[in-house]
């Protein structure tokens, strides 16, 4: 399938962006501010193409959004143009994290599939530790055999040797698998998803720790797919969008978050953009509670209170 | 004539005796059957295939150049000399019996639907039915259906690629069949049950109800020899009952279906059951899953849970998984939620058993 033009879907005279964001190409961003990019790749997807399309209709779904734009930006699509295969789209999605790092910024990732998670994490952890918060229906712990590339199903694997990822926490794991994968490893923490809907968002909060920059991974097969049927591997008995939209809010709220992906939202088996509207709402959470993460990084040693669910995000 | 020194005048047949009353081989009209096709060739051969009636047959090429002579109906006497014709007399008796060379005045045998048709992918990639070797479980693809509007010929193979992602394996140290890890539930199921995916039971759409019958009749009575459970993919709701007269032979059927509701009306406690799976679920959810009709629905965990409970109080004899509607991409969805609930299901039946 093919990627859709870098820096399409132009509107207003210049590019569309996400929820009508400032474009970085023509404001540059404030410090902490959350950065929008499209990586629209799906080498590293070993099922079905269709993610790459992701980019361009979350950003279309975007736009019956109000989201403040005091602390965003979009940096547009990466320009996979004339790379090839997975290695090669890691560096160049790479590249585009490390211009918002060197900005101050914080990379949010729009896929694309799910193993270029790896490159935004890879420069992250290389100057703090980072806890790593996966939302998934699968572990993605494939065996890996150590080369330059991974696909999507063995990229947390890969992840899991990085020395400066300190904590993984695995969310929504579910249904019929080969193995048990509830122990990942000495870093790692598994809840399924049977397990998280025993427990309220505030509980979830609890697991991650506060002291130190959590990096949020969504891959959106970690909602249900009658709600979000737009996904290459979809699991039955996920999540409805309303916890995982809780365990956000209270994240953005309460904890400092280095980086944030949305990944594997496919246009081409959505059900009339339901799920890029759901990818959408996700992102939306997390930039409407985006002030708190301002304040956490002027005043990072205030050790502010932990401000849990707003009256509206009570555990379903 | 291949051979310029043979006669160009056909034997008469008043100088054989036995040619009065059946005409000699020479003097026989033959012509190229039209079903015949070159499948393959290699340095000096060519395999010819009757697509019809499976047959196939290996010449050499100047064989094959004799056999090219036949395109329009000739007799062997009047294409090669006599002593020619008695060398090629064997070979062709065999190009009769495997149907390359026809008699067009005698009417060809009539083709057998086979029992069952091969398919392209088995069920969790699990072994082939090998009625010499009975498993606990034997897959058995019924893509009818013509009791319905439903869409469903193609939900078999839909469940068997899906099924991939949970594919069956045996443990190296004892050949024991692994199982499954239900993260839902915190437990393996199935380790030790083993399986073989028997393909489809053979369609031949537009036939009458009756010879379909006949044939699921044969295949479930081998596919349960040894004591294995037919797991039967459909297929509309109409392989219910199709398969049920068979399993149940002349007692009382006795089903339990799942709904879409997750209502499973149970039978009384102990009574043997076959286990009707209704994935009209998948359907139903996938419409709107927002709507008041889909906050009826039941979950996966629900239904999972009545499924095990049910093996608890009645012995699984047989189970299905039905009404998997494939139009628009409900069926995509179906297929994941059918592969859970089979499985589960089976997992339920060895606890009933």
């Amino acid at each position: 399938m093919a990627a859709p033009e870098p820096g399409a879907y132009p509107a207003d005279g210049g590019r569309a962006t996400l929820f009508g964001w400032p474009d970085a190409l023509a404001v540059s961003p404030q410090p902490g501010s959350l950065c929008a990019f499209g990586a629209p790749s799906d080498t590293g997807n070993a099922i079905s193409r269709g993610a790459a399309l992701a980019p361009a209709a979350v950003r279309k779904a975007s736009r019956k959004h109000d989201v403040p734009a005091e602390f965003a930006s979009d940096f547009g699509d990466v320009d996979f143009r004339g790379r090839t295969g997975s290695a090669q789209h890691l560096e160049v999605t790479a590249e585009t994290v490390r211009r918002i790092m060197e900005l101050k910024g914080i990379p949010l990732l729009i896929g694309g599939d799910h193993s270029l998670t790896f490159a935004p994490i890879s420069l992250l952890q290389e100057t703090r530790d980072i806890c790593l918060l996966w939302l998934d229906a699968h572990t993605d712990f494939s065996p890996w055999d150590g080369q330059e590339f991974h696909n999507h199903k063995q990229v947390l694997r890969r992840i899991e040797t990085l020395p400066g990822v300190t904590r993984i926490l695995q969310f929504g794991y579910r249904g019929v698998t080969v193995g048990d994968e509830r122990r990942l490893g000495p870093k790692s923490s598994v809840v399924t998803s049977a397990e998280m809907q025993c427990r309220s968002p505030s509980e979830l909060l609890e697991m991650v720790p506060p002291a130190m920059p959590c990096y949020i991974s969504i891959d959106i097969d970690v909602i249900d797919p009658f709600h979000a049927p737009g996904t290459s591997a979809p699991v039955p008995g996920g999540l409805v969008p309303d916890t995982v939209i809780a365990l956000l809010g209270l994240l953005a709220r309460n904890r400092t978050i280095a980086g944030v992906d949305v990944v594997e939202v496919n246009p081409a088996m959505d059900r009339k953009d339901d799920t890029a509207r759901i990818a959408a709402r996700l992102i939306e959470t997390l930039a409407a509670n985006w002030s708190f993460q301002i304040e956490r990084q002027r005043f990072p040693a205030n050790g502010a209170p932990e401000i849990q669910q707003s009256p509206k995000e009570t555990a379903p | 004539m291949l051979d310029p020194g043979s006669s160009s005048t056909p034997p008469d047949p008043s100088f054989d005796a036995d040619a009065r009353t059946e005409p000699r081989d020479d003097d026989r009209l033959l012509v190229l059957s039209d079903d015949v096709v070159i499948e393959s060739e290699g340095p000096g051969y060519l395999v010819l295939a009757n697509l019809e009636l499976s047959t196939r047959v290996r010449l050499s090429r100047p064989l094959y150049e004799f056999v090219r002579l036949f395109r329009e109906p000739s007799r062997v006497a009047d294409l090669v000399p006599g002593e020619v014709r008695q060398r090629l007399k064997p070979q062709l008796e065999m190009l009769m019996a495997k149907h390359v060379l026809l008699d067009p005045d005698v009417e060809g045998p009539r083709r057998e639907l086979r029992l069952r048709s091969n398919v392209a992918y088995r069920f969790c990639n699990s072994p082939a039915f090998d009625p010499r070797s009975p498993t606990d479980f034997t897959i058995i693809g019924l893509p009818c259906d013509s009791e319905s509007d439903c869409d469903s010929r193609l939900a078999p193979e839909a469940l068997r690629r899906k099924s991939l992602d949970y594919p069956f394996r045996r443990a190296i140290e004892n050949n024991l069949p692994c199982g499954w890890f239900d993260a839902d539930t915190g437990r393996w199921i199935l380790k030790g049950a083993s399986l073989s995916d028997a393909g489809d039971i053979a369609i031949e759409h537009g036939e009458s109800q009756a010879s379909l019958f006949v044939r699921v009749d044969k295949v479930l009575e081998e596919c349960r020899q040894g004591g294995s459970t037919p797991i039967i993919l459909g297929g509309d709701r109409g392989a219910t009952e199709t398969a049920l007269k068979t399993v149940t032979g002349n007692g009382a059927p006795t089903i339990a279906r799942l709904r879409a509701d997750g209502s499973l009306a149970v039978p009384d406690i102990g009574k043997a059951i076959y286990l009707s799976i209704d994935l009209a679920i998948a359907s139903a959810a996938y419409s709107d899953p927002r709507s008041k009709a889909a906050e009826t629905l039941a979950t996966l965990s629900d239904l999972k849970e009545r499924v095990v409970a049910l093996g608890r109080t009645n012995p699984i004899i047989a189970i299905d998984l039905v009404g998997l509607d494939m139009r628009g991409d409900a069926g995509r969805l179906g297929a994941a939620l059918g592969c859970e609930l089979a499985l589960t299901a089976m997992e339920a039946a060895c606890g009933s058993s």
